[in-house]
C-alpha cells in the first residue's frame, strides 16, 4: 500500500490524543458518601466486566476515528490490483462500432465523448489505434492520444452491422504491431442483437468447421489473445445502455424503409415498372399519417401517405418509367422524427436498358417455320415481336410502325394517347440468327468496329438485327453447333478448367463480358467443345433414344435456383409435364462435383452450379462464371459476392428433338428468367457500407482498345477520376458513405463530343442493411458469454472504465471507503455512547425525578 | 435542640391541629380519643347483656326493663389515650445528605391547585426555599436523611402530646442507643428533643434485630412508629415487622430516602464511599451505572413494601426534598382515609403510585 500524500499519515499518531483523555480522566473522579452502598456493589458485581468491555469498545473507537480521518486524508493506494506498472506506457486498440445503430437515440455522442475522455486520462507515452468496425480490413495507424482524437472528431456512424468477430480479431491483430508490452483493447458498441448474431454462420462455418458458433470463434481469439503476453486487457464500453432510452427490452421506437424491390427486375427504356417499398414500423405505437416520397435520384417524384399499425409493415407500389437508357436510383423517404433517421429513406440502384442483343447461332439452319435448331428459342426471347408480326397481318402498317417505334397514336377524336398496352410489350430480347460459318466474319466486323454506335436512337424491338451487324452481341447463344466457331484449340492448364484465358474468339468474348448459352444436340462433337474448355461441364455421351418408352421426368428447380423459383416447388412444378428421352451425359468439375455433394450447389464456390436436373439426379443444365484475372478483381468477388454467370450449358437441344420441353409452357418463362439473370448478374442494385463495387465498362469499350477513364461522383458530392485499361472492370472500395455513387467511363482519347454519345452512367447504391435499424440489445446472457470467454470486462460509461484503467495501473485508491468508515465510526461513538452504555437513561430519568416531580 | 429551631411557628400551630389515632384498639392510662380494648364508661354506647347478680344496679336500663320486663345491663365503650413509641435509626446510612434536601422550617412553597409546587430545580430549589423561609437555615443544618427523620420525630412527638397521648423516642444504630419511655407530660417533649439531638456514631445497622431487640421496652398494644431508609436486610425487616404485629402493635413505617437514592442523577466517575464502613468504597462511571443502581432500588423498596403489605403495615416512602410538615400532614390525611401505603415526595406532595418509586407498593392493608 502506498499514500498519495504521505505526510498526512502522520495524523494518525492523533490517536493518542482520546487514549491520554480516558486515562486521564480515568484517575479524575470526586468522592462522595453514600449510604446504599450495598445496592451499588450488587450492581458493580453483576455488571463490572461488562462495563469494561463497554469501555474498551469507547475506547476503540474513538482512537479509531483520527487514525481514519489521517488515513483518509494520506489517500492511501492498494497496489495488489495493479496489473500494469504505473508509468509504462500502454498501446490503446480503441475498437469503435460505427454502424448506423450506434447513431440513434444518443449513442455516437456518448461513445466519442466516452473515448474522448479516455484519451484526455492516457498518458504522454500511449499510443493509440483506433479501428473502425466499417474499416477492418484498412492499415491500422498508430498514432498519440491527439492524432486519434481528430480521428474521432470525423467519425460518422452510419456503417453496416459490426461483425463482432472479425473486428475483435482484427483488434488482436493490431496489438501485434504495437510498440509497447502492455496493451489494452477497448470495445465500443451498442450491442445490438445483431451484432452477437448468429448471421454469418456460414462464413464461420468455413473457417472454423460445421458446427462452429460465435463462441466457438471468440474461444478461437482468445487463445490468441493468450498467447500474446502479457495478454491484453479487453474492456466492452457498452453505449447501448441508457436512461435516456426508454424501453431496453422493447427497442427504441423506429420506422423504417426495410426494402426497396422492381418489377421486373430488367428495366428497359420507356417500359412501365413497379417500384415496390416495404415500410417498417418498428415501435409499439401506430404511426398514422406519414408522408412517403418516392425519389429517383435525388428528385422527389411523388408524394403519398402512409399509415403503419405496431411492429406492422407497410407496402407501396408506384408505377413509372425511365426515357433514357442508363444507371439512376429509385427510392423512398419517410418523414418521420424517430430514433433513427437515418433509415427514414432507402435507395436502389437499377440500370435501364435499350434491348439485349442476342446471336442465335444455329447449328440446324432450315427455311420451314420451327424446323429450324434456334425457333423455338427465338419465339421464345422475343415472344411479343412474334405476337406483333402474327397479328399484324390483322393490324394497319401505320399501327404495326408505331407499335415497333412506340410512338403515341392520335385517334380520331381528339385524344392523344400513347399505346401503352403495345409499348409494355416491348421484348427484352433483340434476336439474330446466324449460320456457324457467319459468325467469324461477323465477329470481325463487330471487332473491326471498334467502337459502337451505342449511343444512337434506341432499337427498335422487331425480332431481328439486320441494320445492326455491328452492335456487340450481349449473349450468344450456340444451338446444336457442331464445334466452336473460329476457335483454335488450346492445351493450356487453365483452359481445363474453364478459364477463358487464351481460348480464341470466344475466350475474348466472355473476356470481354460477353455471356454464352450452350444448347446440345445430334450435330455436337463432343471433343471439339470439350477442347475448347470454357464449358463448365464436359460433354460425354448422348443417352437414350426419340423411341424411349419411358422418358425422364425434370425435378423442380424450386428455391435452389433463384431464376427458376417461381416455376414452381415440389408439389405445383410447371416441369411436371417435360419429358426428356434422350440427354447428354455431361460431367462436372471436382469442385463442381464436391458441392454437388454437400449439397449446396447453388452457392457452392466451385467453378459450375448445377441449375436443373433429372429426377435421377442427372445434370441437365449447368453454369459457370467467368474467372478474372486481378487480386482486386479477386478481392472484390470475395466481398461483394458477385458472380458474374458467363456460361450456362445445357444437356439438351432448344428444339423437339430430344425432349418436349420448348414445346412446354414452361420454356418461355425458363429461357426468359433465365436470359435477365444472365443480364443483370453483373449487377450490384445495392451494396453495404465498406464493400467494393464491380463496374463494368459498357459495350463501346469491350471491343475497343486504349486506355480510358472512370469520372465517380459520390454521395457527399465529391468527384474522383479513375484512369481504367481497356479489358478490365473498375473496382472501388472507397464505399464507406452511404448513398449513390455514379460511374462515367470516358475514353482518354475521345473527343468531348464523342464522350457525349455515352450510354450515360452506371449507379451503384451503398444502403445498410435493414436488420440494423431494428434497435434491440443482445441478449444479456450471451453478452455475459461472450465477456467471460474473452476475459473482458464491460462497463456502462467512461468514467466506470477509466476508474478501472487507473486501477490496473496505479492500483485502488481507497479513501472512500476510509470516509464512509469514519462516518461510521462518528455514529457509532455517539450511539455506543447514549445508547450501548447508558441505554435505560431515558426509562430511569421518567421513574427517577419526573415520578418525584 | 428546641422546636423553635426546627419549625416556625405556623408550622408548629399546623402539626398542633393535626390529629394522629390509632387504627386498632389501644390500652391507655387516661381517658382519651382513641378506642380502648378495655369496656368502660364514655358516651359511646355499646351493647345490652342480660343482667347477672354482682352488677351495679346504676347500670340496668331500666327502660328496657319496663319494655321487656327484663333487666339489661346497659355497656358502653371505654377511650382511652394513646401510648406511641417512636424508632428513629441513626445508622451511617442516614447521614447521606442531598442537594436537593429542603430545610425542614421551610413550607413556604405552597401547592397550586394541581398540587404540584411552583418551585422547581433541585440545586435552586433548596436555595430558593432557604431565601422563601424569610430565615437562613440553622447552622447544623446539612439536609441529611437523619435530620429530616428527627424533625419528623419531633413533629410526631409534638402532636401526639399536643393530642393528651403518651409519646416516647427510641434511637438506634447498630443497637439502641437512647430510650425515651412514653410520657403523656408536655414537658416530656423537651426530653425527647433532647435524646433526638444526641449524635449518633453511624455504623451499620441491622433493622429487623434492632426491632426484635425493642420489643420488651414497647408497651402493649401501642402505635409503633419506624423512621427509617430501610437500607439493610429487608428480610429481617419483614420478619422484625412481624413480630411486632403479632404483639398487637399498630405500626408505621415512614421509610425516608434523599431523591438521589432514588433516580441517581451523577454523570462523572464518582468514587461512593459507604457512610456505615469505613473501608468499602467504590469508583464507578454514574452513567453508567445509573440504570441498573434504580432498577435494585425499585426491587429493594418493592420488597420492603410487600413485606408491609402482608405484615398490614401503614409504609409510606418519603424524600427529603419534601416540606416536613406538608408531608406530616398528609400523612396524617391519609391515615385517616384508611391504610396507607406509597410514597411522598419532592414538590409534589402526592401519593404516587408505589410502582414509580416502591415498585409493587400498592394498595391498602387492613
Amino acid at each position: 500500500m502506498t499514500f498519495l500524500n504521505a505526510v498526512m499519515a502522520l495524523g494518525a499518531a492523533a490517536f493518542v490524543v482520546p487514549l491520554a483523555i480516558h486515562l486521564l480522566f480515568r484517575s479524575r473522579y470526586r468522592s462522595l458518601d453514600w449510604g446504599a452502598m450495598f445496592l451499588l456493589q450488587d450492581v458493580m458485581r453483576v455488571n463490572r466486566r461488562r462495563m469494561q468491555w463497554h469501555q474498551w469498545v469507547l475506547l476503540a473507537i474513538r482512537c479509531a476515528i483520527p487514525i481514519l480521518l489521517a488515513l483518509a486524508m494520506a489517500r492511501p493506494l492498494i497496489s495488489s490490483v495493479q496489473s500494469v506498472a504505473g508509468e509504462q506506457p500502454v498501446s490503446w486498440v480503441l475498437l469503435i462500432d460505427d454502424s448506423r445503430s450506434m447513431s440513434a437515440g444518443n449513442r455516437s455522442t456518448r461513445a466519442i465523448a466516452g473515448m474522448t475522455r479516455l484519451l484526455d486520462s492516457m498518458s504522454h507515452g500511449d499510443e493509440v489505434m483506433i479501428i473502425p468496425s466499417s474499416r477492418l480490413a484498412a492499415p491500422v495507424s498508430i498514432g498519440s492520444a491527439d492524432d486519434a482524437r481528430s480521428r474521432l472528431r470525423q467519425m460518422r456512424f452510419d456503417s453496416s452491422r459490426m461483425n463482432f468477430t472479425a473486428a475483435v480479431q482484427s483488434a488482436v491483430q493490431a496489438c501485434r504491431q504495437a510498440s509497447h508490452p502492455f496493451r489494452r483493447i477497448v470495445v465500443v458498441s451498442d450491442f445490438q442483437e445483431n451484432v452477437l448474431g448468429e448471421s454469418n454462420a456460414s462464413r464461420r462455418e468455413e473457417v472454423y468447421g460445421s458446427g462452429a458458433s460465435l463462441l466457438t470463434e471468440l474461444d478461437s481469439i482468445s487463445d490468441r489473445l493468450g498467447r500474446i503476453d502479457p495478454t491484453p486487457q479487453v474492456d466492452f464500453l457498452d453505449v447501448g445502455l441508457s436512461t435516456d432510452e426508454p424501453d431496453v427490452e422493447t427497442g427504441l421506437a423506429n420506422v423504417l424503409v426495410k426494402s426497396i424491390r422492381i418489377d421486373p427486375p430488367a428495366v428497359l427504356v420507356d417500359q412501365t415498372v413497379t417500384v415496390v417499398a416495404t415500410i417498417q414500423n418498428d415501435s409499439d405505437v401506430p404511426v398514422s399519417g406519414v408522408r412517403a416520397s418516392w425519389l429517383v435520384g435525388n428528385r422527389v417524384m411523388e408524394t403519398e401517405v402512409v399509415s403503419i399499425d405496431p411492429r406492422g409493415t407497410s407496402e407501396l407500389a408506384w408505377r413509372t418509367s425511365f426515357s433514357k437508357p442508363g444507371g439512376t436510383s429509385v427510392g423512398l423517404a419517410v418523414e418521420h422524427t424517430d430514433a433513427l433517421m437515418a433509415d427514414n429513406r432507402r435507395m436502389r440502384a437499377l440500370q435501364v436498358r435499350r434491348p439485349v442483343h442476342v446471336w442465335l447461332v444455329d447449328g440446324d439452319w432450315s427455311d420451314e417455320p420451327l424446323q429450324s435448331e434456334t425457333d423455338f428459342l427465338k419465339v421464345a426471347l422475343s415472344p411479343f415481336a412474334f405476337g406483333a408480326i402474327d397479328a399484324g397481318e390483322r393490324q394497319s402498317t401505320r399501327r404495326q410502325r408505331a407499335i415497333r417505334r412506340g410512338t403515341p397514336i392520335v385517334r380520331g377524336d381528339g385524344r392523344s394517347v400513347v399505346d401503352r398496352e403495345v409499348s409494355h410489350r416491348r421484348d427484352l430480347v433483340a434476336a439474330k440468327v446466324i449460320r456457324p460459318g457467319e459468325f467469324v466474319s461477323l465477329w470481325q466486323r463487330v471487332l473491326d468496329s471498334g467502337r459502337q454506335d451505342v449511343g444512337a436512337t434506341g432499337q427498335e424491338n422487331v425480332g431481328d438485327a439486320e441494320s445492326n451487324d455491328e452492335e456487340f452481341p450481349e449473349l450468344i447463344v450456340f444451338a446444336n453447333v457442331k464445334s466452336p466457331p473460329g476457335t483454335r484449340r488450346s492445351e493450356s492448364p487453365a483452359a481445363k478448367d474453364g478459364s477463358v484465358e487464351g481460348t480464341g474468339v470466344l475466350g475474348r468474348y466472355l473476356a470481354m463480358g460477353g455471356r454464352v448459352l450452350f444448347f446440345d444436340g445430334d450435330n455436337v462433337d463432343a471433343e471439339a467443345w470439350n477442347s475448347e474448355g470454357f464449358l463448365p461441364a464436359r460433354l460425354d455421351e448422348v443417352v437414350g433414344s426419340p423411341q424411349e418408352t419411358k422418358p425422364m421426368r425434370i425435378e423442380p428447380p424450386g428455391a435452389r435456383v433463384n431464376a427458376w423459383r417461381l416455376l414452381g416447388g415440389e408439389q405445383d412444378s410447371l416441369f411436371d409435364t417435360v419429358r426428356v428421352f434422350r440427354y447428354r451425359s455431361i460431367k462436372l468439375g471436382e469442385a463442381s462435383e464436391a458441392s454437388e455433394a454437400s449439397g449446396t450447389s447453388g452457392t457452392s464456390g466451385g467453378a459450375s452450379t448445377v441449375m436443373l436436373r433429372s429426377q435421377s439426379g442427372q445434370p441437365l443444365v449447368v453454369s459457370g462464371w467467368n474467372r478474372f484475372t486481378g487480386g482486386t478483381t479477386q478481392d472484390a468477388l470475395a466481398h461483394g459476392g458477385i458472380r458474374r454467370v458467363g456460361v450456362v450449358q445445357f444437356a439438351l437441344p432448344c428444339d423437339t428433338a430430344w425432349s418436349n420441353l420448348p414445346l412446354r409452357p414452361v420454356f418461355l418463362p425458363m429461357v426468359q428468367q433465365l436470359v435477365l439473370d444472365l443480364l443483370a448478374s453483373d449487377q450490384q442494385p445495392t451494396v453495404r457500407p465498406g464493400t467494393a463495387m464491380v463496374v463494368f465498362p459498357d459495350a463501346r469499350f469491350r471491343t475497343g482498345s486504349g486506355d480510358w477513364e472512370w469520372e465517380v461522383s459520390r454521395p457527399d458530392g465529391k468527384t474522383q477520376a479513375i484512369v481504367g485499361n481497356s479489358s478490365s472492370s473498375l473496382v472501388y472500395g472507397d464505399t464507406h458513405r452511404v448513398g449513390a455513387y455514379r460511374f462515367v467511363a470516358n475514353r482518354l482519347d475521345d473527343s468531348e463530343a464523342e464522350r457525349d454519345r455515352g450510354t450515360g452512367a452506371q449507379v451503384r447504391v451503398v444502403e445498410v442493411e435493414a436488420s440494423e435499424s431494428v434497435l434491440r440489445r443482445a441478449n444479456e446472457d450471451r453478452l455475459d458469454e461472450c465477456e467471460e470467454r474473452l476475459g473482458a470486462r464491460r462497463y456502462q460509461d467512461a468514467e466506470a472504465l477509466i476508474g478501472a484503467v487507473r486501477r490496473d495501473r496505479f492500483g485502488t485508491e481507497v479513501w472512500r471507503p476510509l470516509l464512509w468508515l469514519l462516518l461510521v465510526m462518528l455514529a457509532a461513538e455517539v450511539l455506543w455512547q447514549q445508547f450501548g452504555v447508558t441505554r435505560s437513561v431515558g426509562r430511569v430519568s421518567r421513574v427517577g425525578p419526573e415520578a418525584a416531580s | 435542640m428546641r422546636l423553635a429551631d426546627l419549625f416556625r411557628a405556623r408550622d408548629v400551630s399546623r402539626i398542633e391541629s393535626l390529629r394522629l389515632i390509632a387504627r386498632g384498639a389501644v390500652e391507655g392510662l387516661s381517658a382519651g380519643r382513641h378506642r380502648s380494648a378495655k369496656k368502660g364508661s364514655s358516651v359511646e354506647f355499646k351493647e345490652h347483656r342480660p343482667y347477672v347478680p354482682g352488677d351495679e344496679v346504676r347500670n340496668i336500663d331500666w327502660k328496657a326493663f319496663g319494655k321487656s320486663d327484663r333487666l339489661y345491663i346497659r355497656e358502653f365503650e371505654e377511650e382511652t389515650n394513646l401510648r406511641c413509641m417512636i424508632l428513629v435509626d441513626q445508622s451511617g446510612s442516614m447521614a447521606y445528605a442531598g442537594e436537593r434536601a429542603l430545610p425542614l422550617a421551610s413550607t413556604d412553597s405552597k401547592p397550586d391547585p394541581n398540587g404540584n409546587r411552583t418551585d422547581k430545580g433541585t440545586d435552586k430549589k433548596r436555595k430558593s426555599a432557604a431565601d422563601g423561609s424569610k430565615a437562613s437555615p440553622p447552622s447544623w443544618w446539612k439536609g441529611t436523611k437523619q435530620e429530616f427523620a428527627c424533625g419528623l420525630a419531633a413533629s410526631l412527638s409534638y402532636l401526639l402530646l399536643s393530642n393528651q397521648d403518651s409519646v416516647g423516642v427510641m434511637t438506634f444504630d447498630a443497637r439502641i442507643r437512647e430510650y425515651v419511655p412514653p410520657r403523656m407530660l408536655p414537658s416530656h417533649l423537651n426530653t425527647i428533643l433532647g435524646s433526638l439531638a444526641i449524635e449518633s456514631r453511624g455504623g451499620e445497622t441491622d433493622l429487623g434485630l434492632v426491632l426484635r431487640h425493642s420489643l420488651s421496652k414497647l408497651p402493649r398494644r401501642g402505635l409503633v412508629v419506624l423512621v427509617s431508609d430501610g437500607l439493610g436486610d429487608v428480610e429481617s425487616l419483614g420478619r422484625s415487622l412481624t413480630l411486632l404485629r403479632a404483639e398487637r402493635q399498630d405500626v408505621i413505617f415512614l421509610q425516608v430516602l434523599d431523591p438521589d437514592e432514588l433516580d441517581f442523577p451523577f454523570d462523572d466517575r464518582i468514587e461512593f464511599r459507604d457512610l456505615e464502613s469505613d473501608g468499602r468504597r467504590e469508583v464507578v462511571d454514574a452513567r453508567q451505572v445509573r440504570s441498573r443502581y434504580v432498577e435494585a432500588m425499585q426491587r429493594h423498596n418493592a420488597t420492603i413494601a410487600a413485606a408491609c403489605r402482608r405484615s398490614r403495615v401503614d409504609h409510606l416512602i418519603l424524600t427529603t426534598d419534601l416540606p416536613l410538615v406538608d408531608a406530616l400532614a398528609r400523612f396524617v390525611a391519609m391515615r385517616q382515609a384508611g391504610p396507607v401505603s406509597g410514597s411522598l415526595s419532592g414538590s409534589g406532595q402526592q401519593a404516587v403510585p408505589p410502582d414509580a418509586l416502591g415498585g409493587a407498593v400498592k394498595g391498602v392493608s387492613s
